[in-house]
């Protein structure tokens, strides 16, 4: 069978499929929930955006506010008239701490960590419910810094959002499902079967065109309107890295339809009634689409608990109150590991200071290790579930589409592990001129460390991923393998 | 005739080996979602029951001596989960269990236990209302679509009619021998909710009445949905083929389940966003600051507070006052604070509110968005419940705080035995925890409930009215 043939084949097929009064239908239907689907997640977008809008305009305030210890010039008379009660208190406040090494590591609310949204970040609702896309400099605290300040919105976590993860994982099979269960039932129940046998060179090919016809017209259409609607309405900076992952999207897409579309040809060469082929069609939707995961996610729920996020609060607490009773041992080594030091006999402040300083390294680096345990645990149960992912296809295209849209739990681990990155960063900044006895000048502030958590939302984590696509190889090859021993079962 | 029509309909389901296994297989998951969720809930209940006597224990052997310390030592109440929660947990999970209490300021509830939980694109339906309200359905579209369109197909639909049996008849009866199926595939719901009447007690937070009558009206309102979908499914079959009748039922079924929720939740939050916590926050740090949230001011409670003792006291001067002044402004600071954290919370209810009035807009588009939402109503699992309980903490904590402030004011102090001491504690009664009377939950889902009312009378009609074929 030549290319030619095959697109001769594949176009007879779609005049037949288009005649069909359930394919124009089903098309309209899914574009329309697509649209919706797009729309929906527009507004999440923009929600996003603007939030970091403000936030960005927030940290380039506190930096003003800062700058303006040193001269008002940063900050115009005009300016300065314009501010709120609260941020005339703010300004003060910062313009006190500014010079001061020791204020400035104390000084909460400096800053603003943000996740920004990648322009695909729609696609998928992901991870995006439960974590944060920002993070509040709350001090030295960094257990306080990473509390995800959220307000819980338990219909969305009961419901779910309606994204287009759902819409192509578990709904589009149901729109397969309609258009592919009698594709071969259909004439055989018309009495049309031996007609169409003594036109066709190969059964098989024809049911394979007709199913690929299909679904691949309903693929066809999710792709094309989530490339057009993000191209033309971005909702975030285009690069590179982001056409790559909306093209691997779309690829995904087809490659999870490739899937359904084989176990569409598998239950078609079933030889089955239409009745009993749709009704095999949706028990197989049943099990792959909510017994596996609902099973599966009770099992790693059961298998991984998550400790809650208050414990970590409480865990710096402990960490405190042990640290300061070992305060002497802390001080000891800090005196080791910095011979340089000298004191100064006349200055008690700077002992006490340093004593401070040699006692929050300790508290620091064992809060820091807590945190790496903690956020390992989330680590491990997105292992623990690639590794899983191989029992249903959905959960295989869960995966990819969360990673695609940078929505994955994963991309905000890392944005909180980057955050507590650079919370440390920027204690260390303030530390290392507390530790010198210098004055904080403008240049110091003009040159403290910002968070850049650029690429992150567009990262793809390969592991995974590669899981992911071979689950789908699997699973379609598996099904293609069935169908082919059934074909072959019954020309016999 | 009726009776006669069912029967041969339950045979057709026998003779069925796919169907039967289809059954079997439903009954025995939904037998053991019922057992678990009933386990895990009388675990969780004794749990919580057990921190809310151990929280009780600290207060009163406490060892501070100034009843305003003990303000800030605070305490903390426990939620204690509805009984009804075993069969519908609606969004306890993802809401707090308990709630910290303390002088000063108002905190949230902590403790969800389906925060951090693995969530694969929320298609889990193993609870037991769940099963029964959107797994259900998927059997009874399975047993229904074919019900009517396969006597057409077949050609027994004019041997029927020649045996006189109107078509009408052969539908209600069709209908009901799907709707007596769907029963009997539901009770292990009836017998759960059955064990919870029979094994409540006072100490759960609900009399027998209340919960008897809240069991009734989940089952009731549950028979009535699936009552909806059997008509549904009969009345499409008696109108098309099984192949369309099984995808327009299936259509439905995705739409009504899966997509109309999440739209309608989704544009729900949009549309109304909630303020971030720490605009929240900030919010009430500026008014704490400022000592005025530009409605009332911290002086205006003073002053007021001071009039009120001077008339009670029936002296004219302030240094007249036989008490102690500075605990009689900490009275006075807790006035404002509640003051305050009073209209951020009435804030956050109105976008609640707006947010609800919002979704039950779209109840008309899904009868399972209507029937999730008088379900956990009456299984006391909504967030109106949740409201409830954390009002009632509220109220619990403004009594203890000014308890506590007034033994401050009047120089009251515990005693140095142990037994004087925790009589002094005892003032400040046991939390007791209340669920919102079963006229306000009704009155709460009376739209729910028309909707559903509606949808079931329109798919029945549907059914009866002059099914494809009735002419030959």
């Amino acid at each position: 069978m030549n290319v030619r043939s095959a697109t001769t084949g594949l176009r007879r097929e779609w005049r037949l499929a288009i005649a069909d009064p359930r394919v124009p239908m089903m098309l309209l239907i899914i574009g329309g929930l697509t649209l919706l689907a797009l729309l929906a997640a527009s507004q999440r977008v923009s929600h996003r955006l603007e939030r970091q809008q403000d936030l960005e305009s927030y940290n380039a305030r506190q930096r003003q506010f800062l700058e303006s210890a040193y001269t008002e010039s940063s900050l115009t008379n005009s300016s300065a008239s314009e501010l709120t009660p609260s941020e005339q208190d703010r300004r003060l406040q910062l313009q006190m701490s500014a010079r001061s090494p020791d204020l400035m590591r104390f000084t909460g609310g400096i800053w603003w960590t943000i996740l920004p949204a990648s322009p695909i970040a729609g696609l998928s609702m992901g991870a995006g419910g439960e974590w944060p896309d920002h993070y509040y400099h709350a001090g030295p605290s960094q257990t306080q810094t990473l509390r995800r300040l959220m307000r819980p919105n338990p219909l969305l976590a009961a419901v779910g959002a309606f994204d287009l993860t759902l819409l192509v994982g578990a709904m589009l099979p149901l729109g397969v499902i309609i258009l592919t269960y009698d594709v071969a039932a259909a004439e055989r129940e018309q009495g049309r079967w031996e007609l169409v046998r003594s036109h066709v060179a190969s059964i098989p090919r024809l049911i394979v065109a007709r199913c690929l016809v299909r679904t691949g017209a309903l693929a066809v259409v999710i792709i094309a309107l989530t490339a057009l609607c993000s191209l033309m309405f971005p909702t975030g900076q285009w690069d590179a890295q982001a056409m790559r992952n909306l093209f691997a999207w779309s690829a995904w897409v087809s490659g999870y339809v490739m899937f359904w579309t084989a176990l569409a040809v598998l239950i078609n060469s079933l030889q089955l009634s239409s009745a009993g082929a749709g009704l095999l069609f949706l028990l197989c939707w049943c099990f792959l689409v909510l017994a596996v995961p609902s099973l599966l996610e009770r099992g790693i729920n059961g298998a991984i608990r998550m400790a809650p996020e208050s414990e970590l609060v409480a865990m710096e607490d402990e960490v405190r109150i042990q640290a300061e009773q070992e305060a002497d041992a802390a001080w000891a080594d800090f005196q080791r590991q910095h011979p340089e030091i000298k004191l100064d006999e006349d200055n008690p402040q700077q002992e006490q200071m340093l004593r401070n300083v040699a006692l929050s390294r300790v508290i620091q680096s064992r809060v820091q290790i807590q945190i790496a345990r903690y956020f390992q645990r989330f680590v491990d149960r997105e292992f623990l579930l690639d590794r899983w992912q191989l029992l249903s296809p959905l959960l295989a295209w869960r995966t990819a589409a969360d990673q695609f849209a940078g929505t994955s739990l994963r991309h905000f681990v890392s944005f909180s592990e980057k955050t507590a990155a650079f919370h440390t960063e920027y204690v260390s900044y303030f530390e290392s001129k507390s530790l010198a006895g210098e004055e904080v000048l403008l240049s110091d502030i003009q040159a403290i460390p910002s968070f850049d958590a650029a690429g992150l939302q567009t990262h793809l984590y390969r592991q995974s991923l590669l899981l992911s696509a071979a689950t789908l190889m699997l699973w379609t090859t598996a099904c293609g393998l069935l169908s082919w021993r059934c074909f072959h079962g019954g020309a016999r | 005739m009726l009776l006669t029509i069912i029967r041969k309909e339950f045979r057709e389901v026998r003779r069925d080996p796919c169907v039967c296994v289809v059954l079997v297989t439903y009954g025995a998951i939904l037998t053991l979602s019922c057992l678990t969720s009933l386990w895990t809930q009388t675990a969780n209940a004794a749990a919580q029951a057990s921190r809310q006597r151990h929280a009780r224990e600290e207060w009163l052997s406490q060892t501070t001596n100034s009843p305003h310390q003990a303000t800030h030592h605070g305490t903390t109440v426990y939620k204690l989960p509805s009984p009804l929660a075993s069969v519908d947990p609606g969004v306890d999970p993802q809401l707090g269990a308990a709630v910290r209490l303390e002088a000063h300021r108002r905190h949230e509830a902590t403790g969800a236990s389906g925060k951090d939980q693995l969530r694969l694109l929320q298609l889990d339906f193993t609870t037991p209302a769940l099963l029964t309200q959107a797994v259900l359905p998927l059997v009874i579209i399975l047993v229904a679509h074919g019900t009517v369109s396969r006597e057409r197909e077949q050609g027994t639909w004019r041997l029927m009619a020649s045996l006189g049996v109107s078509p009408r008849q052969a539908v209600l009866g069709k209908s009901l021998a799907v709707f007596f199926l769907s029963t009997l595939l539901s009770f292990p719901v009836l017998a759960t909710l059955s064990w919870i009447v029979i094994t409540t007690h006072a100490e759960m937070g609900m009399t027998l009445p209340v919960v008897f009558s809240r069991a009734a009206a989940i089952y009731a309102l549950n028979l009535l949905y699936l009552a909806a979908w059997c008509a549904g499914g009969v009345a499409l079959s008696a109108r098309c083929s099984s192949g369309v009748s099984l995808i327009v039922l299936i259509s439905c079924w995705a739409a009504w389940v899966l997509m109309v929720p999440r739209l309608a939740v989704d544009l729900s939050y949009s549309r109304f966003p909630l303020p971030s916590e720490r605009t929240l926050a900030e919010t009430r740090s500026t008014a704490l600051r400022q000592g005025s949230d530009g409605l009332h001011s911290l002086q205006e409670f003073n002053a007021a507070l001071e009039q009120r003792l001077l008339q009670e006291y029936g002296v004219q001067r302030l240094e007249d006052l036989p008490i102690d002044l500075k605990a009689a402004w900490l009275l006075a600071g807790e006035e404002f604070t509640d003051a305050l954290d009073d209209r951020i919370q009435q804030q956050i209810v109105d976008i609640y509110r707006a947010q609800n009035r919002y979704l039950d807009g779209f109840a008309v588009l899904s009868p399972y968005l209507a029937i999730r939402s008088a379900s956990t109503a009456f299984a006391g699992t909504d967030r109106h419940h949740h409201d409830a309980f954390v009002a009632v903490a509220e109220r619990y904590r403004r009594t203890l705080v000014q308890k506590m402030n007034t033994a401050e004011m009047t120089g009251e102090r515990p005693g140095k035995s142990t037994e004087s001491s925790r009589g002094f504690w005892e003032r400040v009664p046991e939390f007791q925890q209340q669920f919102p009377r079963p006229i306000t939950v009704l009155h709460s889902v009376s739209w729910p409930i028309g909707i559903l009312v509606v949808w079931s009378l329109a798919l029945t009609i549907m059914a009866l009215r002059s099914p494809r074929g009735t002419a030959a």
